[in-house]
């Protein structure tokens, strides 16, 4: 030994308890005396307590160098300009948080205000986010470039001239205001109220523009969901009813994707982060993907599945935990319907729990790892290995599915349901390490007002055909205008582009253009896109750091809020300045929606004669409009349970805390909700006595009051259970019997076949399949297109193909393909990989945006200029003239554009596919051929045939099982919408006014 | 106290100072630990920030402490390597400090922490394991690296330190053979540049006449240390590039190397690069010999490492006959 090491272990030796050393990040404990591990009951894992927190610590304090500047430095932050390298120029900034705009995540931003120019010198994480946790993906910190857009739309503009021709005039926002209200408020006069719609992309906040909907009494909302995720949720809601997952990540032993979280996904960067953790605390990874993304790569088994087949594959796993008896018996007898099921599919058999596991094993058997390799081209070794890692999560079973497999099939909600049908069996349902719903981890705060339901119901919403769909024919409304199912007189697309984001794109185009179709098109927009070219108003609406909206989601298994500000706004007013409104403090006069409609709706109303002036004054100055900081104050002082007391203690008014902070933790932790006593029966003990009065236990075990359920008996207890009308996990969906889907394929968890089915795509006549569903880490949609930092990153999205593909027809990587779907044709590049499945051709969202004029519509570095022909005969094609090109302007960055790519945009070219009980665009298309491009073809080409997209969608249109439903009823009273209209709207046969007691149960 | 009484508070504050950077909060052990801490000029706000841009340099920019790097065929974080000891922890139920903020289960300082409290503890079979199977194996390497980088006295010191007090407290029984030391991995994933097919169907590289790029396949093992038998940093890479005279490279290591080849190749100094990444793997060669000299329980150790340099040395020769 030497003597160096004699001398430190005997200074070691002599160390006092002041003297022990100690972390940093950790709560000053010394590194001796931490807490030794608990050896873990028996019941539960062998794996390590997972460390996740839902809070980021404290900044390393390491005498200067920290993660974030501390919360009492942000009004007054120092840092050195980094331009004015060599020489040492100290910047005071005032630190504001907000809350990222760009995907649906909602992570938290801190913005870095010059005190001295205003300026926002840039955006980085902020670190109070329970969230994100102050760790953003690229998007996030793109927003200063977004902000700073030379070519964004700055002021109002009105079109001059015919539709899409690229003329327009800027105008006030008084004359937009007046304008569209007295339009308006005439239809609304009139009785035209289903005229008005309202259109929404992604909304990025929380019930703040449905409230407003609702009290114009129209029923008007729009959506983007069956483009999106309607197919899952509506799998997820069939056995819960609650639409969508929230996977326990970071506590998970097993996690299972159907889905690339890890790079994508909802919501990518605050999973991705737990997925990780998990992961590195010994948590299995299993992804179904027929791509090698960057998820699948870090996959312990990944099962590049044939696109359709995942609900096999999924099933073979259920039925290895059902022939092994592996499952949970005590949770499938508790929260299952098992009775109900076991009556309605097997009436004669006796309801005992031994026969309903007799009839899982008889339902089951056909789905052996060697048929679930067959349908999904995946090794039955692999699907074993699969199964065996489920089998033994211990009820931590993580899962998610979005987009992808759900989304892309017809009959994609089965993935769904098969897919949360593992969480059942492995009693995996709200415990930590399982998945919850996302009402469990999402908080939505009442506001000070909520109108009454509408009494209207939109056929263009929601047409009889469909009366299960999960959301709106969204992606369908040009072909029902075409169809004159009905007209629109004011259409508003708010942060949504349709015309570019939808399959069959040139429907969109031939409804937006026409006047008589649609008497008002404003396209509420932070940037340009192709639908605001077609577009009468044009209203510039701000990014992240531009606008107020509370956000909240599903990230983790607690609950937060989130606080989006102007940034500016509020670096102003901290500085004494007094704004009005928003547009005064963003650039040029870029406003905010919720200052936007809560001047329209005043004037909409302007004497209060059609009941809707009313919801829109301030509860604190009575009789006049309420502001933006009226609205949230009243939300934060009385609707978020412990704000108040948490800012107090800091000596600072809820408002005032939000704007501090940006977020609040409303919840820690919230597992398995549903076991809680029925509300109102926490003290009441059944088994001793009888309910309280207007209590009452039915038949099929439900708690009502007053005759609507609260509650469902298990083991003799009251409890919560789920919102389905059983109040339990629909194995046996009774809805969809009635509704007329009563084989068992429906039913109960099973396996559809996609029209995607390799028995419907002919490999040896060329035909392909064409997955189009998965996004880019780094663009989001429509809405990144002016970030020109982005685009940097990425621009092309050539399409995936395998290489004994691409042998078959003789093409290399960047070679130009052309691949005919159903209604035309695009061509592309390809990229030559062995990260895609044989048959199958893979290509990303985002990429591929256009426009018309050179010098105005769509950023200059981000779309390609094309030129739009059309025949009389209905066929549209598109050709690229050029790409991205570099321009000079007050940003040194756009001269030093490289890049000319641009991608190609493929949607425009799928036919509709709308799933005839989700309602879901079924995304996969089949590709009838795939070639080598010609001499004449030049990348980005595209061409489309109207006439076979009305046929397309005639053909989907023929599946479908039209309403009335049991009860004359057009939907199910316990499905969900977003606004919900009265009652007495869901029955078709005659207007009722209120439901029998039955139904109103179930509702 | 006795000696074996010793360790383990030892091993918990090298811990500490691998872990994280110095804070001020340390000061008061420091005082308390003249060898460490008469490698500052000063206890004081200025020399622990430099300290701390000094722990960035080496820990968070060149030279990851993390097992995987040094043991798993993908020389990357969150290997099947990490995995490998996240099992150990599991086994010997043992969990790290809440709070602490590293990059993978692996850290230097996790380990020490672990072998600190299953020697309290006297969990003798864990800590043997994660001593003789783990930690002997991948620090020696870690700290000759450290030694190239030359780092600020104090984190030789803390090198050395460390080094001493592994080897010389090594339980000799319980050491593998050479040729079990390293454990059987899964091979690292596809990732876009390793299949040579296919970057050649892109247009991305020329065929070789043996059917692939010899830049990347050669890169490729160059910077897996398990492979070569040392790691090779970013510094060590522009190092090379200075020395010959070659346009400065940056990127990641792949991207840093593969472009070193190319341009030895364009400015036909192929010959002298090679050159000097053996003279690189010699000067491992005799650093492993010294260490087994001053342990020689470290021997077995050694001779594997050393097994590593030479075929690499060899295949070097084979690639390119200089």
């Amino acid at each position: 030994m030497k003597q160096k090491l004699v001398n430190f272990l005997n200074a070691v030796a002599k160390l006092n308890p002041a003297q022990q050393p100690t972390l940093a990040t950790t709560t000053n404990t010394p590194i001796t005396h931490y807490p030794l591990p608990i050896t873990p009951p028996a019941e539960n894992i062998d794996r390590i307590t997972p460390s996740a927190s839902t809070a980021m610590p404290e900044p390393l304090t390491t005498n200067g160098l920290t993660n974030y500047p501390p919360v009492e430095k942000w009004d007054d932050w120092v840092e050195y300009d980094s331009k004015a390298w060599p020489k040492k120029v100290a910047r005071h900034y005032t630190l504001v948080p907000t809350v990222c705009f760009n995907c649906e995540s909602g992570c938290g931003l801190l913005a870095y205000i010059d005190k001295e120019t205003l300026e926002i010198q840039k955006f980085e994480g902020n670190p109070k986010h329970p969230g994100s946790r102050g760790r953003n993906c690229a998007k996030g910190p793109a927003t200063k470039n977004q902000i700073y857009d030379p070519e964004r739309i700055l002021y109002p503009l009105k079109r001059v001239g015919k539709r899409g021709q690229g003329q327009w005039q800027r105008v006030t926002w008084e004359e937009v205001l007046d304008d569209i209200a007295a339009r308006m408020r005439k239809a609304i006069q009139e009785d035209r109220h289903n005229e008005i719609m309202y259109h929404v992309g992604r909304p990025g906040e929380d019930g703040y523009v449905n409230r407003v909907i609702q009290s114009w009494g129209v029923d008007g909302h729009n959506s983007h969901t069956n483009i999106c995720s309607a197919s899952a949720r509506a799998g997820y809601a069939f056995w819960s009813g609650f639409d969508r997952p929230s996977p326990d990540y970071a506590n998970a032993r097993v996690i299972l994707l159907v889905s690339s979280h890890l790079e994508t996904g909802h919501y990518f960067n605050p999973h991705a982060q737990r997925i990780i953790e998990g992961k590195s605390d010994g948590a299995r990874l299993i992804v179904l993907d027929p791509r090698l993304s960057n998820t699948a790569s870090h996959a312990h088994h990944w099962l590049p599945t044939w696109p359709g087949s995942e609900a096999a594959v999924l099933l073979a796993i259920a039925n290895y935990l059902i022939q092994n008896g592996l499952y949970d018996k005590t949770f499938v007898r508790r929260w299952v319907n098992w009775a109900d099921s076991l009556r309605a599919l097997r009436p004669e058999w006796e309801v005992t729990f031994d026969n309903f596991d007799l009839l899982l094993k008889e339902l089951y058997a056909q789905f052996t790892p060697e048929f679930a390799a067959q349908e999904s081209g995946v090794e039955a070794e692999r699907i074993i290995a699969s199964a065996k890692a489920v089998a033994n999560c211990q009820g931590r079973l993580a899962t998610h599915v979005w987009r992808s497999a759900a989304s892309g099939n017809l009959g994609g909600w089965q993935v769904a349901r098969t897919l949360f049908f593992l969480n059942v069996l492995t009693g995996s349902v709200g415990t930590r390490g399982g998945t919850s719903g996302n009402s469990w981890n999402k908080f939505v705060p009442k506001p000070f007002d909520a109108p009454p339901p509408q009494k209207k119901w939109n056929e263009l919403l929601l047409p009889k055909e469909w009366p299960l769909a999960h959301f709106e024919l969204s992606f369908l409304l040009p072909h029902f205008l075409l169809e004159e199912r009905g007209k629109l007189d004011v259409y508003f697309t708010r942060v949504y582009n349709p015309l570019w984001i939808n399959p069959d794109g040139f429907m969109w185009m031939k409804a937006l253009r026409d006047e008589n179709l649609i008497g008002r098109h404003i396209a509420l927009t932070p940037t340009w896109n192709e639908s605001a070219w077609y577009a009468d108003y044009v209203l510039p609406m701000g990014h992240s750091g531009e606008r107020h909206d509370l956000m909240s989601q599903e990230t983790h298994a607690g609950q937060w809020i989130a606080f989006r500000q102007p940034v500016r706004r509020v670096a102003m007013e901290r500085m004494g300045q007094k704004v009005q409104f928003t547009y005064e403090a963003n650039p040029g006069e870029v406003w905010e929606e919720v200052e936007f409609w809560l001047q329209l709706s005043w004037r909409i109303d302007p004497d209060g004669s059609l009941g809707i002036r009313s919801h829109f004054e301030s509860p604190y100055r009575p009789g006049e409009c309420i502001t933006a900081d009226e609205y949230f104050r009243w939300i934060f002082e009385n609707s978020v349970p412990g704000l108040p007391e948490v800012a107090a203690n800091e000596g600072l008014t809820p408002l005032e805390y939000m704007r501090k902070y940006g977020a609040f933790e409303v919840v820690k932790e919230n597992y398995t909700p549903y076991e809680k006593p029925a509300p109102g029966l926490d003290k009441v003990h059944p088994g001793n006595g009888s309910l309280p009065p207007d209590y009452r236990v039915d038949a099929a075990g439900r708690v009502l009051k007053n005759d609507q359920a609260i509650g469902v008996m298990i083991d003799g207890e009251p409890r919560v259970g789920f919102s389905t009308p059983s109040r339990k996990l629909e194995f046996y969906q009774p809805t969809l019997a009635e509704w007329g889907w009563n084989e068992l394929e429906y039913t109960v968890p099973h396996y559809l076949k996609s029209h995607v089915h390799p028995d419907h795509i002919d490999r040896s006549k060329g035909e392909m399949l064409l997955l189009p569903t998965f996004r880019l880490p780094t663009l989001i949609h429509t809405r990144s297109a002016n970030a020109k930092w982005l685009y940097e990153i990425s621009h092309r999205n050539p399409v995936w193909m395998h290489p004994e593909d691409a042998r078959r027809i003789g093409v290399h990587s960047n070679d130009l393909i052309k691949v005919e779907t159903e209604i035309g044709y695009f061509v592309a590049k390809v990229w030559v990989t062995e990260g895609i499945k044989p048959g199958v051709i893979a290509m990303s969202h985002h990429l591929g945006r256009w426009r018309l004029q050179e010098n105005i519509g769509l950023n200059r570095g981000t779309s390609a200029l094309v030129e739009l022909d059309e025949t009389p005969a209905g066929e549209f094609s598109l050709r690229q003239l050029h790409g991205a090109t570099a321009f000079e302007s007050d940003d040194p960055d756009t001269s030093r554009i490289w890049w000319e790519e641009v991608g190609v945009h493929q949607n425009i070219t799928h036919a509709v596919h709308p799933d005839p009980i989700s309602g879901m665009h079924c995304w996969h298309q089949k590709a009838l051929q795939v070639s080598k491009a010609g001499p004449q073809d030049r990348n980005g080409d595209i061409r489309v045939d109207t006439n076979k997209s009305m046929a397309v969608y005639r053909q989907w249109l023929a599946m479908t099982k039209p309403a009335p439903g049991p009860n004359g009823l057009r939907r199910p009273l316990w499905l969900k919408r977003p606004l919900k209209p009265h009652i007495s709207m869901f029955y078709l046969t005659e207007e009722k006014t209120e439901a029998p007691v039955e139904e109103r149960a179930r509702g | 106290m006795s000696h074996n009484d010793l360790i383990p508070p030892a091993y918990r504050t090298l811990a500490r100072f691998w872990l994280e950077e110095v804070s001020a909060k340390d000061i008061d052990t420091l005082t308390a630990l003249p060898d460490l801490a008469q490698t500052l000029p000063a206890l004081d706000g200025p020399h622990l920030t430099n300290l701390a841009v000094e722990y960035q340099r080496l820990f968070g920019f060149n030279l990851p402490p993390y097992e995987s790097v040094f043991i798993d065929p993908s020389a990357m974080l969150m290997a099947p390597a990490t995995d490998r000891v996240t099992q150990i922890y599991r086994r010997g139920e043992w969990q790290s400090p809440a709070g602490v903020r590293t990059g993978a289960p692996d850290h230097l300082g996790l380990e020490l922490l672990a072998l600190a409290d299953w020697l309290d503890r006297e969990q003798l079979a864990p800590a043997h394991q994660l001593h003789t199977r783990h930690l002997a194996l991948w620090v020696v390497p870690f700290i000759l690296t450290l030694q190239r980088l030359r780092p600020q006295p104090f984190y030789a010191a803390l090198g050395e330190l460390t080094l001493d007090l592994l080897l010389t407290t090594l339980p000799e029984t319980s050491i593998p053979n050479p040729t079990d030391l390293f454990p059987e991995l899964p091979p690292p994933p596809i990732y876009r540049g390793t299949d040579e097919t296919i970057l050649a169907d892109e247009g991305v590289v020329e065929p070789e006449r043996n059917g692939g790029s010899p830049f990347r396949r050669l890169t490729k093992r160059l910077l897996c240390p398990r492979e070569t038998g040392l790691y090779l940093t970013r510094i060590d890479l522009a190092q090379l590039g200075r020395t010959l005279d070659l346009p400065a490279t940056v990127g990641d290591r792949f991207q840093m190397l593969d472009t070193l080849f190319r341009q030895a190749m364009q400015y036909e100094l192929l010959p002298e690069l090679l050159d000097h990444l053996s003279h690189l793997l010699a000067e491992a060669d005799l650093a492993y010999g010294q260490v087994s000299a001053d342990y020689p329980g470290w021997q077995p150790y050694a001779q594997a490492w050393s097994y590593r340099l030479a075929a690499t040395q060899h295949e070097l020769a084979r690639e390119f006959v200089v």
